[in-house]
């Protein structure tokens, strides 16, 4: 198994924010809110199964959603932002800092 | 909203502006004061950023400047007592600079940051430098149809602001360094031909045009109790209000506090700039932007040490380091994210290197980084409204970087609104008030001036209602936006010149103060508090005068309705007729009869609390005489003239009646903030009781009030004046429509004016 942290970051409002990872359920919030100070919502971590995964994110109180793949080997970090009414993500090997 | 940021940057960074080479720059800091029309009226703070003044120190372009007014108080056998209040700043973006062999002159169109001004131009002119003697920069504001102002600037300084930073430390982390510190070439990821130097938080700020002074001495706070292991934003805020030795002072002013910690509660966050309000993550207190914190136990500095670097790992720490204490600072000074602004692509110590890299590729952002802050950034920190940039003044994420909040285009933020004075100050203007209102209760504060100087007199206007213009009072909604209270009326009046003593010698506490209260309830633009939420209310006392004195940041709390019945009330009380009302303390023109009937429904209903009390007050106000209007008439068919008649006869048993549980309620309340009221209410009463020849039960009242009063420690003088009051009440007969307290009042100025006779024999 590898260690996804999912990092929901600029754009969000009040939202609620559904994650599916191979089609299970793996993550759930309500109120979800950017801090704008850091650029930080809400961080999470999930148990996925290493190799190629796939992420269904779902922001439905903006009636967003998006799915995308990714290969899974120790540790990844997924950040996940709302730019221009659109989900957009970055993956890195290496975990995002806020200041 | 117009912002003089918008306009592009003419001369981005580096390269003499004009092509005539002279061999002196003046780039700096001057400063002086009014030349004329008034000599010594106002100075100037002035910015002028055309040529490089500092090593590696973009150049932006610019001229700016903030106007303080002096208070001058001239003290016999003393040098005079100056102080200054900030005014307004203004900004040149393309200024026109011409360069001789012995002088420099500069001229460009102003814009002012904030009101409605005439189109201004700024002419200044330098002279080349003579050894030992400072430069002087005589400057010129030339407006449509005004005379010229003139100012003589001393340059003080190559920075354009200066800060003074205090740094703390937690012991889990008190170990080297403490604060950050690099050579720019010490990591090999970074831009070709970068320029070699040592880069501190003073260097690094000194190349952005700031000078920053660090105290050389660190408290320690001991962090090691067992069950803490991670910083949130409150208690960070709270160490800060412990530990920073100038949170007491007069804010805004240029300082901020740093804290180097151990972890967050959020683990990945590396720095935070805490004091902000909570929606953008911080602590949720005013003033704002005075602290931030630095967690020394992120991952980012796992390989720091002191220099020199012995591999990558250990530069990239460094360089990581001298980041985060930048980029919180610059949240300190009101900067945004870059990606905030718009400007994802900057290459600003506010910018993500990881944020950058996602759209740049692998290591673009410290490939090209120049370990500055982006020219805009730059135009602010240097240039922008000084409310928006200084520490404390405008709140985070708001002023100079922001779009305007909704609304704001016809809300213009006025002048002065967070103004601050500096030096020997005369006068105290506070603003105070029982702090929490319930939602829709009619909201009154008190104003007092008092006399600060040890032996001097003060002859001042005592008119402190706004409508007289000699108040300005400043509103920070809870939405953020700041507003001025403006008046319905504007009333033309002489002033009301009172002598406050000073507090020495054979004057006692009270003769050194005045105090007034003003119900700021409604104005020309509505309803001031008709939202749940904080406000900050600032007070700006100019008098007759030339004296400008700043009140403090008094914090209202309105509350939120306890009732749904008191929520679906509010459709009818936020209205025009109850409005009006509330201002002109009640009415009884057919006009307003609507808001007269919601306010005595509701000073009924609401009885048990301050809301229908003062309501109560209001209405009954209203009946304590008869109220005329003019009535159509026959008995001038040809004029077409009218005749006043009287519409209600007063109705003092019904005054009575209508206020006896308001009285009741703000007495048990026993409550020092709502003694005005309680003295204006009792009066009110009084002044029926009397008209009803129930003598011994007005002075009755006068008695319980004067007890009370001094139960809750006011002052001899306003003892005394409720003393005079018993006995206007036995000399006042039968009369009707007398008006005691006025008669009190005339009688303390006979006192006061003998007393002074007396005092300068």
């Amino acid at each position: 198994m590898s260690t996804l942290r999912v990092d929901l970051q600029e754009g969000f409002n009040g939202d609620e924010v559904d994650l599916r990872v191979n089609g299970q359920e793996a993550f759930q919030k309500g109120d979800v809110t950017t801090k704008q100070l850091l650029g930080l919502a809400s961080s999470a971590e999930i148990e996925v199964p290493n190799g190629t995964v796939t992420i269904e994110i779902k922001v439905p109180t903006q009636n967003l959603a998006k799915t995308i793949s990714l290969e899974a080997s120790g540790s990844e970090y997924l950040g996940v932002s709302i730019t221009n009414g659109k989900i957009e993500h970055i993956v890195s090997r290496e975990p995002f800092g806020y200041a | 909203m117009h912002s003089p940021l918008n306009v592009p940057v003419a001369n981005p960074s580096g390269g003499n502006p004009s092509p005539a080479s002279v061999e002196f720059m003046v780039s700096g800091r001057y400063e002086g004061e009014m030349s004329a029309p008034t000599t010594g009226l106002d100075l100037l703070d002035l910015r002028i950023d055309v040529d490089r003044s500092y090593a590696n120190s973009p150049i932006m372009n610019r001229v700016s400047g903030d106007f303080y007014q002096l208070n001058k108080i001239t003290v016999p056998g003393s040098p005079p007592l100056v102080s200054r209040v900030f005014r307004e700043s203004w900004i040149v973006s393309a200024p026109e600079v011409t360069r001789h062999a012995d002088q420099v002159t500069i001229t460009g169109s102003v814009e002012f940051w904030k009101g409605i001004h005439p189109p201004t131009t700024l002419q200044l002119v330098i002279k080349s430098p003579e050894a030992g003697v400072a430069q002087i920069a005589e400057v010129s504001f030339i407006s449509d149809g005004g005379q010229p102002a003139l100012y003589n600037c001393l340059r003080k300084s190559d920075a354009f602001r200066d800060l003074d930073l205090e740094i703390d430390v937690c012991g889990s982390v008190n170990h080297a360094p403490v604060l950050p510190e690099i050579l720019t070439t010490d990591h090999p990821v970074r831009p070709g031909g970068t320029a070699q130097r040592v880069l501190t938080i003073e260097e690094s700020y000194r190349e952005a045009g700031v000078l920053v002074s660090i105290a050389p001495t660190h408290d320690v706070i001991d962090d090691s109790h067992p069950q803490f292991d991670a910083w949130s934003a409150a208690e960070l805020h709270d160490v800060m209000e412990k530990n920073f030795s100038r949170i007491g002072g007069v804010w805004p002013q240029w300082s901020m506090w740093g804290l180097l910690a151990g972890t967050y509660n959020e683990p990945l966050v590396g720095g935070i700039m805490f004091d902000a309000a909570a929606a953008f993550g911080g602590a949720g207190s005013a003033p704002e932007r005075q602290g931030f914190a630095i967690f020394r136990e992120h991952q980012w500095f796992d390989f720091l040490t002191t220099r020199p670097p012995a591999n990558k790992d250990q530069a990239a720490a460094a360089r990581q380091y001298l980041y985060t204490w930048l980029h919180e600072a610059g949240h300190a000074f009101n900067l945004l994210h870059s990606w905030n602004k718009n400007r994802p692509d900057a290459l600003s110590w506010m910018n993500y290197a990881w944020k950058y890299d996602n759209l740049h590729g692998t290591d673009s952002f410290w490939s090209n980084f120049n370990f500055r802050f982006d020219d805009e950034e730059l135009i602010h920190l240097r240039h922008g409204d000084r409310a928006s940039v200084i520490m404390g003044g405008d709140p985070w994420a708001s002023g100079g970087h922001m779009e305007a909040p909704p609304g704001a285009e016809y809300l213009a933020v006025p002048p002065s609104a967070l103004s601050t004075i500096d030096g020997d100050v005369p006068l105290e203007l506070l603003i105070r008030s029982k702090g929490y209102f319930e939602f829709m209760e009619p909201v009154a504060i008190e104003l007092r001036l008092r006399n600060l100087l040890p032996n001097l007199p003060l002859n001042l206007d005592t008119r402190l209602s706004p409508e007289y213009g000699g108040v300005v009072i400043h509103i920070r909604r809870p939405d953020g936006r700041i507003i001025e209270y403006a008046p319905i009326m504007c009333k033309l009046a002489i002033p009301d010149y009172r002598t406050l003593y000073p507090l020495s010698g054979d004057s006692e506490r009270g003769d050194d103060r005045y105090s007034e209260e003003v119900v700021l309830s409604y104005g020309r633009y509505g309803f001031y508090f008709d939202e749940p939420g904080e406000y900050l209310l600032r007070a700006l006392y100019q008098g007759a005068g030339d004296l400008l004195i700043p009140s403090n940041v008094h914090r209202i709390r309105v509350g939120t309705p306890l009732t749904r019945d008191l929520d679906i009330t509010a459709q009818d009380y936020f209205s025009y007729e109850v409005g009006m009302n509330l201002y002109l303390e009640g009415s009884r023109s057919e006009y307003l009869r609507k808001g007269f009937n919601v306010m005595k429904d509701m000073s009924e209903k609401y009885s048990d609390s301050l809301l229908g009390a003062k309501l109560a007050a209001t209405v009954a106000n209203s009946l304590t005489k008869p109220f005329f209007s003019v009535e159509p008439t026959d008995a001038y068919p040809e004029t077409r003239e009218k005749l006043l008649t009287k519409t209600h006869d007063a109705d003092p048993q019904a005054v009575l009646e209508m206020t006896a549980s308001a009285v009741d309620l703000i007495r048990k309340r026993n409550e020092k903030a709502l003694n005005l009221s309680y003295r204006q209410i009792v009066g009110q009463r009084v002044h029926c009781l009397v008209s009803l020849e129930r003598n011994e039960d007005a002075r009755s009242e006068i008695n319980q009030l004067y007890e009370d009063l001094q139960n809750t420690g006011a002052n001899p003088p306003v003892l005394r004046q409720i003393r005079a009051f018993a006995d206007e009440v036995d000399t006042a007969g039968t009369t009707r429509a007398q008006k005691l307290w006025e008669r009190v009042r005339a009688q303390d100025r006979k006192v006061e004016k003998t007393q002074k006779q007396q005092r300068n024999q």
